[in-house]
């Protein structure tokens, strides 16, 4: 009897560490850049240094430039899809915004980040 | 022939602010592309990328579509991780293209066209003939829809052995496009 309860007590452990550690959804760190930053941390022809830009959460500061329903471009070159609708927001603010960085565009030559919002200042 | 020459050059400045004007082109920075397995187990392989750019050229109905691969994002986020990582391999192969041609398009009529054109994954890129796709003209608006098949083993993606079972072999790939008349 007591190594079915011991068993089931491993099991139990075992199974949340696997859940803690593999399926919970983790918070990625954030590192703050600007886009002139962003723009040349990408340009560095580096895969790892790349990675790094999308592993984390980018907080990004700079000026819109362009308003759409659900998307800003920042200082003309960072496009940034919301989550949800913008508001309050119009050209020339600045800006700082969490986003995730997805790459850079060739067709529109943009680089652009997805699932972004408003930090406050 | 060298009198020739000015007359020539003077056609040709006329002709090409012309032609660029004739090249009216619809792009969209929105687009959706959803990829499914459509198979009923108990994690559905499916994602979706909502921020898909497409530039359209009205007059030959040539298209471009690019979507970012780490744009495609999965319910569960380990099964997103996995794509990045083992299958897409999306450091290295940033992104898919569509590029080709929508023959028999009209600015003037809503109707099924069809698409072929090559399409660009994982480094390896697949002709595609004759995809239906529903075009829909609205007040400077060119809404595009369809949906394609495509087969995982075309696109050299290696899948260890232990999870083929789980790895659907045709995977149903959906694009929607809302494109907007590009303002000169």
């Amino acid at each position: 009897m007591r190594k079915v309860v011991a068993l089931i007590i491993a099991f139990a452990v075992v199974s949340t560490t696997v859940y803690v550690c593999f399926f919970l959804d983790r918070v990625a760190p954030s590192i703050e850049l600007s886009s002139a930053e962003l723009i040349y941390k990408f340009s560095m022809d580096n895969t790892s240094n790349k990675s790094n830009l999308s592993e984390n959460n980018i907080l990004l500061s700079g000026a819109v430039t362009t308003v759409k329903k659900s998307a800003l471009i920042v200082d003309k070159k960072i496009f940034c899809k919301f989550k949800n609708g913008i508001s309050d927001v119009k050209v020339g603010d600045t800006i700082r915004l969490l986003g995730k960085f997805i790459g850079y565009d060739e067709l529109f030559q943009e680089y652009k980040l997805n699932d972004c919002s408003i930090v406050n200042q | 022939m060298k009198q020739f020459i000015p007359f020539l050059l003077i056609v040709i400045g006329f002709s090409v602010p012309l032609n660029l004007q004739a090249q009216q082109q619809y792009l969209t920075r929105n687009g959706i592309i959803t990829f499914d397995s459509k198979l009923n187990s108990f994690v559905p392989v499916k994602a979706e990328n909502s921020s898909v750019s497409a530039i359209l050229n009205v007059d030959g109905g040539e298209i471009a579509v690019l979507a970012l691969v780490k744009g495609f994002s999965f319910k569960n986020s380990l099964m997103e991780e996995h794509f990045n990582e083992s299958y897409a391999e999306s450091d290295i192969h940033p992104k898919t293209t569509f590029t080709g041609k929508i023959s028999n398009f009209d600015i003037q009529d809503s109707k099924t066209c069809l698409f072929s054109g090559v399409l660009s994954f994982h480094g390896v890129e697949k002709q595609l003939n004759e995809i239906p796709l529903i075009v829909e003209i609205k007040n400077n608006r060119i809404g595009i829809n369809g949906e394609f098949q495509l087969v995982v083993s075309d696109f050299d993606i290696k899948v260890p052995r232990i999870v083929r079972s789980k790895i659907p072999e045709k995977i149903y790939v959906s694009i929607n496009l809302d494109l907007e008349k590009l303002n000169n």
